[in-house]
């Protein structure tokens, strides 16, 4: 029986003809498979080789880095983080660069963070606390630390990460490969991938869509977020820009001012923080919703203006707001568009055909993604990790399904009702505010 | 009457003392007509000072017979005289309002306090040198309960009135003193205040000020830190003041209402000296009286409380010696030594007879019974054994219960003002607790046997003893 499918199959695919291939599967090929696999690749390969060449210039600017020795400022805000703290500040006084103050903000706890603080300030690990009695959001707590902030650089980190031994130096250093660079993002990756299933994917998942893409992006001049779990930025930008705006997607806002100042935003592969993410698809599928609303509003409201050519027109710019809404609205339209196309135009029984090898393609999509986080960065990962690769197959069905339903409901979500002001990321009375303020 | 320290006897206490000539002071030894006169009566003259300095050798005099005696002020109306003077003493005779003679509540007071200190065990040669000695005696002889009084008066702000003439500036306050005596279980304490205090004088004024972390000036500029809710800007509130309103420096909007456009989540200060700007300053408490700085959870602490004397206080001070006394000043823990113990049986047994208040005290004796079996088992740990059940047994009484361990295997316990079928209930609660101790850690328990007895003077606590472990060797 199972033969009889298979060659029921292979028949299918044999009598497939070319114009059938991209009849039935241009999703893939045109969309996808050109976007994710063929472009991404390139660059990919080509920074690979910029890598090796530039080893010197690297080495050069690392010199002149350590030899001026400027001082960091990271200040993480957050509310009822006090139990991350311990870890954070030890994987702090690892690190290669040493010149730095940490810088904590403690958004109204109600826990025992402000004994920890206090205990921790008074040992000499944390340099700096400052406590808000009562919630302002994340955005106010970064900002008085912003203010307290001494540092040529700021970086920005959630307490509940962990820094690689390198991540400073790597997220500091390529303000000094190149001149006018606004913001660098850190490397987020997985801390408890082996927690869950869920946290596998998520770690195979950060890989493409962080370590390789925005690699990618980096290089393509398009990037579009410094990740808020661990980005650095000059002070004197955010400074200039008064510090960050009401969140949910402050990151992605702060980074598209700073591009509009016309500065550059770089990410640093080799600058890794970890992170914790959901273990469980309930809370995974939670956290993405208010990831995903937040995303809308920033690129199509208030940020508008990055696809008008006549203000503050730049290609790169204009490339990295298309690309983005190429991202979020062609995708989502595209799979609208086949499956009406399946529905009036293909007859019933091809359909599990066509599922199958679509499947198949995506598959073997993310085998050369897989291998391309491989080739990028491959010295920075270990056997677990490795390990990982049994679940690249699953990849199709977690991203082309799973993420594919939560981001189409809550754009709509987001288009039809604007509930990201009522999202618990803010208290009500800040939410209310930015609503009445029509941001 | 001229003013000057007078030995009176109380009854008849007519309108001029009757005594000839007034005391100078009172020179150790004291003259027998001092020693054996009912009272001391104390006229102020021109320098109420001079009172005072007499009050003060009168309570810190080693001798019993003068230190516990009662001291009668004379005053005349409106008089002006110090706190301490007017506190201090026992009682006050104001010669305008009763010019014949002292109330009969005043006379009859004076006279209970001193047939209290008459009832004694005679004293040592030495007299009472220990301050914690004589303010036990002097609360004994007195009676009821002790409340410090809030006053701006003494540098600790608060006194113990009639008890701070007994001990001078070398002997430490008497409020420690008196936290000492509690810790014995010689008083009860219930609480009244607490208080922070030099660490280095005492003195309970202090002032607390903010200062600069980098620089420690005390000169700060102290703001409102706000949160502008519209563009999460944050910053000091005069970043916001322009022209008599406030503005957001950085979305430039107008901040009306606090709450809704705005709040103030932190407090920052500035500071003058240095221009440093900080969330957390300093805190430093600096003493009125000396001048020291420290942190405030580097200075001193005081607990007030209204102090009662125990059973045992009672009785160690009335027929205890000096050194019994001392002995139970300097052990820890809550075991009595034995011979403070029998001080207190006897003394139990003593106040049982005179007044027959019921209840009585009840005495319980606890033997463990075959503890060879406890050694041959845990060999030198039963000592810790035997500690867990001190604990045990501890944990079961009350704070005005005693216990002593005449030996290894048996405790003999107070149980103040208990009747013999109160004892009974207690000692259920005491074999329960026991029982399931021993039978945890030991495959053999020993038998622990129980004995009451009601204290009374027919009790003889030695025989008692003898018959209980006589008993079980036999
Ligand atoms: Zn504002
Ligand atoms: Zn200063
Ligand atoms: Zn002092």
């Amino acid at each position: 029986m199972p033969l009889e499918i298979l060659d029921a199959l292979s028949d299918f695919v044999g009598e497939l003809s070319l114009t059938n291939w991209l009849l039935y599967f241009w999703p893939f090929f045109l969309i996808d498979f050109l976007r994710y696999t063929i472009l991404d690749g390139t660059v990919l390969l080509h920074w690979i080789r910029w890598k090796g060449l530039g080893r010197g210039k690297v080495e050069a600017a690392r010199e002149r880095m350590f030899r001026e020795r400027p001082l960091v400022s990271i200040i993480a805000p957050g509310k009822n983080e006090g139990a991350h703290l311990p870890a954070l500040a030890r994987s702090l006084q690892k690190q290669t660069y040493r010149r730095f103050e940490l810088i904590v903000i403690d958004d109204g706890s109600d826990d025992a963070t402000s004994a920890i603080c206090r205990r921790l300030l008074e040992q000499g690990k944390i340099d700096d606390y400052i406590r808000h009695r009562v919630r302002g959001g994340k955005a106010s707590a970064a900002n008085t630390g912003l203010r307290r902030a001494r540092g040529r650089y700021v970086v920005h980190l959630d307490a509940d990460t962990e820094l690689d031994p390198r991540a400073l130096e790597q997220v500091i250093l390529p303000f000094y490969l190149e001149e006018d660079v606004g913001a660098v993002g850190g490397d987020i990756r997985v801390a408890n991938q082996s927690a869950s299933l869920a946290t596998r994917l998520q770690a195979i998942e950060y890989l493409k869509t962080i370590t390789v893409a925005r690699t990618v992006a980096s290089q393509l001049g398009i990037m579009r977020i410094v990740s808020g779990a661990f980005g650095a930025f000059p002070r004197q930008t955010l400074e200039r820009l008064k510090g960050w705006d009401v969140g949910p997607g402050l990151d992605g806002d702060i980074t598209l001012k700073i591009r509009k100042l016309g500065l550059k935003i770089r990410h640093a592969p080799d600058a890794i923080a970890y992170t914790n993410v959901p273990v469980r698809f309930k809370a995974l599928s939670r956290q993405r919703y208010r990831w995903y609303r937040s995303m809308v509003r920033f690129r199509m409201r208030k940020h508008r203006d990055l696809l008008n050519p006549v203000a503050n027109f730049r290609t790169t710019d204009f490339i990295s707001s298309l690309d983005n809404i190429f991202f979020n609205f062609v995708m989502n339209l595209k799979w609208w568009v086949y499956a009406i196309q399946l529905l009036a135009f293909v007859p019933r029984p091809v359909w599990p055909y066509l599922l199958v090898i679509n499947w198949a393609l995506y598959v073997g999509a993310n085998v050369i993604q897989w291998g391309l986080v491989w080739a990028g960065v491959g010295t920075s990962l270990n056997r677990r990790v490795a390990a990982l690769t049994l679940y690249v197959p699953i990849m199709p069905i977690y991203v082309g399904v799973y993420l594919r339903v939560i981001r189409s409901y809550s754009q709509l979500m987001e288009i039809f009702t604007r509930s990201s002001y009522r999202d618990p990321w803010n208290p009500w009375r800040v939410s209310r505010a930015a609503q009445r303020a029509g941001m | 009457m001229n003013p000057g320290l007078y030995a009176a006897d109380i009854v008849p206490l007519r309108s001029e003392i009757d005594a000839t000539e007034p005391l100078g002071a009172i020179m150790a030894p004291a003259p027998e007509g001092v020693r054996s006169a009912a009272c001391f009566v104390l006229v102020p003259g021109e320098d109420p000072e001079d009172a005072l300095g007499l009050l003060g050798q009168i309570r810190r005099h080693p001798d019993p017979a003068i230190y516990l005696k009662p001291v009668l002020l004379v005053r005349r109306g409106a008089e002006p005289l110090p706190e301490a003077l007017t506190y201090g003493v026992d009682a006050i005779w104001d010669r305008d309002a009763e010019p014949a003679r002292p109330g009969h509540d005043v006379e009859a007071e004076l006279r209970a306090i001193g047939q209290r200190a008459g009832q004694l065990s005679p004293v040592h040669s030495g007299g009472d040198l220990d301050p914690t000695v004589r303010v036990l005696r002097f609360l004994a002889v007195r009676g009821g309960t002790f409340a410090p009084r809030q006053t701006v008066l003494h540098p600790a702000g608060w006194t113990y009135d009639r008890l701070e003439p007994l001990a001078d500036s070398a002997d430490g306050d008497v409020a420690r003193l008196l936290m000492l005596l509690a810790e014995r279980q010689l008083l009860e304490g219930e609480f009244v205040a607490r208080t922070h205090s030099c660490s280095s004088c005492n003195c309970a004024f202090l002032n607390f000020q903010e200062t600069c972390p980098r620089c420690t000036s005390a000169d700060l500029l102290v703001q409102d830190w706000v949160h502008h809710f519209r563009c999460a800007y944050t910053g000091p509130m005069s970043d916001f003041e322009y022209e008599g309103r406030l503005v957001c420096p950085k979305c430039e909007h107008l901040l009306r209402h606090l709450g809704t456009d705005y709040d103030k989540p932190a407090i920052v200060y500035q500071c003058r000296e240095c221009e440093n700007e900080f969330h957390e300053a300093d805190v430093v408490s600096a003493c009125y009286q000396c001048g020291h700085s420290a942190p405030p959870d580097m200075q001193g602490e005081r607990y007030y409380r209204r102090y009662t004397v125990t059973a045992l206080g009672r009785n160690l001070a009335i027929y205890g010696v000096d050194e019994t006394v001392g002995r139970v000043l300097s052990r820890s823990g809550r075991v009595l030594p034995f011979d403070s113990f029998r001080t207190l049986v006897a003394g139990e047994a003593a106040r049982h007879e005179r007044y027959r208040t019921e209840p009585g005290s009840a005495l319980v004796l606890v033997n463990l019974v075959g503890l060879q079996g406890a050694y041959l088992e845990l060999g030198e740990r039963t000592g810790e054994l035997l500690e867990q059940l001190l604990e045990t047994v501890v944990s079961i009484m009350r704070t005005s219960d005693y216990i002593a361990t005449p030996n290894n295997s048996l405790f003999a316990i107070v149980l103040t003002e208990t009747g013999v079928d109160a004892a009974e209930t207690a000692v259920e609660r005491l074999e329960g607790g026991i029982a399931e101790l021993l039978q945890g850690s030991l495959s053999d328990p020993p038998n622990v046997t129980f004995a009451i007895e009601s204290i009374t003077k027919d009790l003889d606590l030695d025989g008692t003893l003898d018959r209980m472990l006589g008993r079980h060797a036999a």
